[in-house]
């Protein structure tokens, strides 16, 4: 018979444990945090008020008061909020409370995807439902009846819907929605921190639109904006909806005490630097706490890894009857499965759930005891939002990070306060990348016709306008331009991408099925003929890619080694935009072709084959930060080159933990003689076409990173440098000269 | 040297007249020349083109009066309509894309027919720019009643009209109250089995009109755009010419479909029946299915179900025992139980539904498991009672 014990004791017990606490890096813990309450404003009408009150609700966490007096006060918000602090009623209880005032007001609800959307619904019904009045809320997405339409248009109070449905289904129909447009009161976005990179771009483009059309109704709706932790929620909240908005960020929630443990499993075998697989080790632990009766949620990063791991766990509730009291979530599973998972979680009937990043948005589970992350998510924000599903208000909890033997993993568990010492990435995005900022102007072109001098949010259009014009998409009579295409400009632009052709990925393991998707440029290197491709946490190798029919087979694989291609790159610097001498951020045109790629395997980085690629060469404009070396702290041109080549990889290496982006990015080239500056130069250029903002971001936070990039060198126990820190084997005073480039374009020396 | 000449010679002829033409009206001259008639309102323009043909003109086999005369005497619920022939409009537009509230219509056009003549109307929009002296026109037009007969346009053209008249209507008349003949649907009840496509060019062929050298539709907006930038008519014509054979071959289409579906004996006889019953016409689809000279098996279930249903059971019994088919066996069953009081019997037939079951091939497997479930709930019940 297992034992229970308190999270207290199994803390205890972990503690004290060498088996485990000898391979713990770092031992972090928060501290306890009570409740700040705040009466119910006066601005709530007491209907709800006493909705509020059968729910157990007299008073309000400080920053749910806040939202609703700063909406009342006509601001636009965000609130920044972490798990579990109440955040749906810092955005149900204003929109209700206009509704109960005014009873012809609208709010449009946005939730980042379908699924959410519709997670979303039960608790905002609820209260509508105790209100007792005439209000309706429906759900609009692709899913919707033809004949569910008509009525959701016509009288659906609250439209809960997704920026794909908005930017395809709603604004170019417009004309069906006028009583929504004309009353739309409030916009509620919620889960803001996902509109970063090229789909954050496209959304504030769709945001553009959505304003125009409003304009054109004559409302002028406010928003109220929910995102988790990042560093920048109000610059990310105002450059996507160009309008002031107030932070609200004092969370009156309560927290208990809580523990985070970074994990290293131990090395097996010393020469090859292997480490015990992070998959068993993540069992073991999360095991452990499941025997002990503490309710505790394991995040991997694929989905076959979460049946992995599932497996191996449902093992121990391998003699109960009735439904399994350990379960997996993750995308796939139907509606009505998720929700009665879901139920299942917050009554405790559930011990222990194996998820991807599915559960770490918004899913209302209640709060679990433990949570293991079975690796590093990605970035610092998805950490803390993994981390912060385990945490209950009122006890102690516990989150182990289990490191991978990848190299981010690594750095991660090796040096934590990098993580926790800092505020998380901030979101960046570029709303005015030419190709999405054209693409938008299409279709609000469609939706309405521009008149000469109007602005599209704050850009200027002529130029534009002008250039669509001579296009033939535009036709401009008496300084208006009119739509002069028979396409439909929505239907062909997709919110997830910046670049109209993309390389599907088709795996063939089991039967076809698309599995992703990847922008021409990226797919040269990274789908090639051979590739090793991963995907989440799994690999598949490329059987074949037809780069004319935009398709690359691939079947799943478990090989010890990855993939590196070779890109000749041709860097050209267009236009200087900012410098202060080391480093520039400006506009490159890129002319890249793959060449040959190398196997290396995992661990040793040994070279262990390589093989020719054959693919047509392609043209990127971007955005790039670029840094130049000092050629007096090399001793050789070969020095300089190896110099280049460490630099390159360490910020390439180092910028997704401050940018908020994937390790593929961003991409770095190297010139010994820059055409450009005639000095050695690394570059690092933003991979999607005309740039996201990440170049730009970097050269603004490069400090921060070339600080980590020192750190990572200079606390590497190795001596002349190796594969982790500098990225290659060095020789005598290696580590010292990278120190010393690092330290000049610091400025420090 | 230019200079010198005007200096030392004076020229008797008069010099060039100080007359401007704007771009507008030469393009208003060039419509004129094309019979079109220019209409403005607050400093826009449209085109308005209209024709009247006798009505014993034959159009498509049919003269365009027999159609008046379908609409006053037809009792088909289908073609009904419950205004005078004049507020009837054979309508049909052109536009510059297929969804979404960017697509404009730059043509609308009907024919109606009047006292001795029918008449024929087309609106142009000149340019995007002029939707409001174009929907003004048209909407003064046709009055504040109307009934459309259209090929699609229920769901097409009529919607697209209403969205975008939301553009222009705070200056125009509002919509008219509408109803709808939609012949797309007609030609679907009666045609779907013999024809692959129901398009409106695939329905003529089929009556022995084939199209020539008619436009094909999709390049409409092609034209269109063309006009638009060169501001002449000509590159619309063709687009005038297929909207105008459209309109009018609409009103012959009416009178045939109309005369189809009431003419006492036609090919067309199941078809017919079946829609009439879907209607909701018991009566008139009964008569029907009685005409019926060699009855599908669908039809005989539905004219024995319409006899059930009325009481005569002494007719709709006969027809169920002639069908041997699962469900004829099923209301035999039930007739047996209830009304013959003879459980036996009713096990008997049960069972021979059953065994047809058994032999039934087909790939939906649920649908055969449901049925069977049913079979043996039914045949169970009885069992019960009989004992």
């Amino acid at each position: 018979m297992r034992k229970s014990r308190s999270v207290e004791e199994i803390i205890k017990e972990l503690r004290d444990d060498p088996g485990f606490s000898n391979h713990v890096r770092h031992w972090h813990t928060v501290d306890a945090r009570p409740a700040q309450y705040a009466p119910i404003p006066k601005q709530v009408p007491e209907q709800l008020v006493n909705v509020l009150k059968n729910r157990g609700i007299e008073q309000l966490y400080t920053h749910q008061a806040e939202a609703v007096k700063q909406t009342a006060a006509g601001h636009s918000t965000v609130i920044v909020t972490p798990k579990a602090s109440g955040k749906t009623l810092c955005y149900n209880l204003p929109v209700l409370s206009k509704m109960i005032e005014k009873p012809t007001a609208r709010a449009l609800y946005l939730y980042p995807t379908k699924a959410l959307a519709q997670d979303q619904n039960s608790d905002l019904m609820e209260m509508i439902e105790a209100l007792e009045g005439n209000l309706r809320c429906f759900t609009y997405d692709g899913d919707t009846s033809p004949a569910a339409r008509t009525k959701v248009r016509d009288a659906g109070n609250i439209v809960i819907t997704n920026p794909d449905m908005l930017h395809s289904g709603i604004l170019p129909h417009h004309t069906k929605w006028i009583r929504l447009f004309e009353n739309l009161e409030y916009i509620v976005v919620d889960e803001l921190h996902t509109y970063r990179g090229v789909f954050g771009s496209h959304v504030a483009n769709v945001f553009r639109r959505l304003k125009r059309i409003c304009a054109y109704y004559g409302s002028h709706p406010k928003w109220i904006m929910t995102s988790a932790t990042i560093a920048n929620p109000l610059e990310l909240a105002e450059l996507l909806t160009e309008e002031e908005v107030v932070l609200i960020d004092r969370n009156g929630a309560p927290q208990g005490k809580k523990h985070l443990v970074f994990y290293n499993p131990p090395v097996v075998n010393e020469a090859l630097g292997i480490r015990r697989s992070a998959t068993l080790e993540t069992k073991r632990i999360a095991s452990r706490l499941v025997e002990a009766n503490i309710q505790t949620i394991v995040f991997a990063r694929s989905r076959v890894r979460v049946e992995v791991l599932l497996t191996y766990l449902q093992e121990l509730t391998r003699r109960e009857l009735g439904p399994k009291s350990i379960v997996g979530y993750r995308g796939g599973y139907l509606p009505s499965e998720r929700r009665e998972i879901e139920r299942r979680l917050r009554n405790g009937e559930i011990k222990a759930v194996v998820s991807t990043n599915a559960l770490e948005l918004g899913v209302d589970i209640g709060q679990l005891q433990a949570c293991v992350l079975n690796g590093y998510p990605g970035t610092v924000a998805s950490l803390w939002q993994q981390a912060g599903r385990a945490g209950r208000r009122h006890s102690e909890s516990l989150v182990v990070f289990v490191a991978s033997s990848s190299s981010l993993d690594q750095l991660v568990v090796e040096q934590p306060d990098m993580i926790l010492n800092r505020s998380p990435e901030a979101a960046r995005l570029d709303p005015n990348n030419l190709i999405i900022l054209v693409d938008h102007i299409k279709c609000a072109a469609f939706e309405l016709p521009f008149q000469k001098g109007e602005r599209f949010g704050t850009v200027d259009t002529e130029d534009i306008l002008e250039f669509l014009t001579d296009a033939h998409v535009l036709h401009e009579r008496a300084d208006r331009y009119y739509w002069m295409t028979d396409s439909f400009p929505a239907h062909d632009i997709s919110l997830r991408t910046s670049d109209q052709e993309n390389v599907v990925i088709v795996d063939q393991t089991a039967k076809h099925q698309v599995i992703g998707e990847m922008d021409t440029f990226s797919a040269m290197t990274l789908l090639h003929d051979e590739a090793i491709y991963l995907h989440g946490a799994e690999q598949y190798q490329v059987e074949k890619l037809d780069f004319e029919e935009k398709k690359a087979y691939v079947r799943r694989v478990d090989v010890d080694y990855y993939t590196d291609a070779n890109l000749a790159v041709e860097l050209k610097v267009l236009e200087e935009n900012k410098s202060d001498g080391a480093k520039t951020f400006g506009e490159v045109s890129v002319i890249a072709m793959a060449t040959l790629f190398k196997k290396i395997k995992f661990g040793t980085h040994e070279n262990i084959g390589s093989g020719p690629i054959h693919l047509p060469e392609r043209e990127l404009h971007t955005t790039a930060t670029w840094f130049t070396l000092d050629e007096r702290f090399a001793y050789s041109e070969a020095d300089l080159e190896d110099q280049l080549e460490a630099v390159s990889d360490l910020m390439r290496r180092l910028a997704p933990l401050y940018l908020m982006c994937d390790t593929l990015d961003l991409f770095t080239t190297i010139q010994m003689k820059s055409t450009h500056t005639s000095k050695p130069t690394v570059y690092l250029y933003d991979r999607y076409p005309g740039g996201i903002g990440l170049s730009e971001a970097l050269y603004k936070d490069a400090d921060m990173v070339l600080e980590a990039a020192e750190r990572t060198v200079s606390d590497c126990p190795c001596e002349s440098g190796c594969p982790r820190c500098v990225g290659m084997i060095g020789y005598g005073d290696f580590k010292q000269q990278v120190i010393r480039q690092l330290q000049a374009l610091k400025g420090t020396i | 040297m230019k200079a010198k000449l005007s200096r030392l010679i004076k020229t008797n002829e008069p010099g060039p007249k100080a007359k401007v033409t704007s771009p507008d009206e030469v393009e208003q001259q060039k419509w004129k020349d094309h019979g079109g008639e220019i209409l403005t309102f607050e400093g826009e323009w449209c085109v308005r083109i209209r024709k009247t043909y006798p009505l014993d003109e034959v159009y498509h086999d049919f003269k365009f009066g027999e159609a008046r005369k379908m609409m006053c005497q037809t009792e088909h619920p289908f073609f009904v309509v419950d205004l005078e022939p004049d507020q009837v409009l054979f309508m049909d537009t052109e536009t510059t894309g297929l969804r979404g509230s960017g697509t404009s219509i730059f043509l609308i056009g009907f024919a109606r027919i009047q006292e001795g003549h029918l008449e024929m109307i087309q609106y142009v929009l000149p340019h995007p720019a002029f939707e409001t002296a174009f929907y003004y026109h048209f909407l003064q037009d046709i009055g504040d009643e109307v009934r459309f007969v259209t090929y699609n346009g229920k769901s097409f053209d009529w919607p697209q009209i209403k969205t975008r008249h939301t553009f222009v209507k705070s200056r125009v008349k509002q919509l008219p109250s509408v109803g709808h003949v939609d012949l797309l649907h007609a030609a679907r009840r009666l045609l779907k089995p013999r024809l692959e496509s129901v398009s409106l060019k695939a329905v003529e062929a089929y009556f022995g009109h084939e199209r020539t050298d008619d436009l094909p539709g999709f390049l409409a907006p092609m034209h269109y755009f063309q006009y638009v930038k060169e501001r002449n008519p000509e590159i619309l014509l063709p687009v005038l010419e297929h909207h105008h054979a459209d309109c009018l071959s609409l009103v012959s289409l009416y009178t045939r479909l109309s005369q189809l579906v009431t003419t006492p004996v036609t090919d067309f006889g199941e078809e017919r029946a079946h829609w009439l019953h879907d209607l909701g016409e018991q009566d008139q689809a009964l008569r029907e299915f009685e005409q019926l000279s060699s009855p599908s098996k669908r039809s005989i279930m539905r004219q024995a179900m319409i006899l059930k249903r009325a009481g005569r059971f002494e007719e709709a019994i006969p027809l169920f025992e002639s069908l041997h088919t699962i469900e004829g066996y099923v209301e035999l069953a039930k007739y047996a139980k209830h009304k013959q009081k003879d459980i036996a019997l009713a096990i008997d037939y049960t069972e021979r539904a059953m065994k047809l079951l058994e032999q039934k091939r087909t790939v939906l497997r649920q649908t055969i498991d449901r049925e069977k479930i049913e079979l043996e709930h039914r045949r169970a019940r009885l069992e019960r009672k009989q004992t």
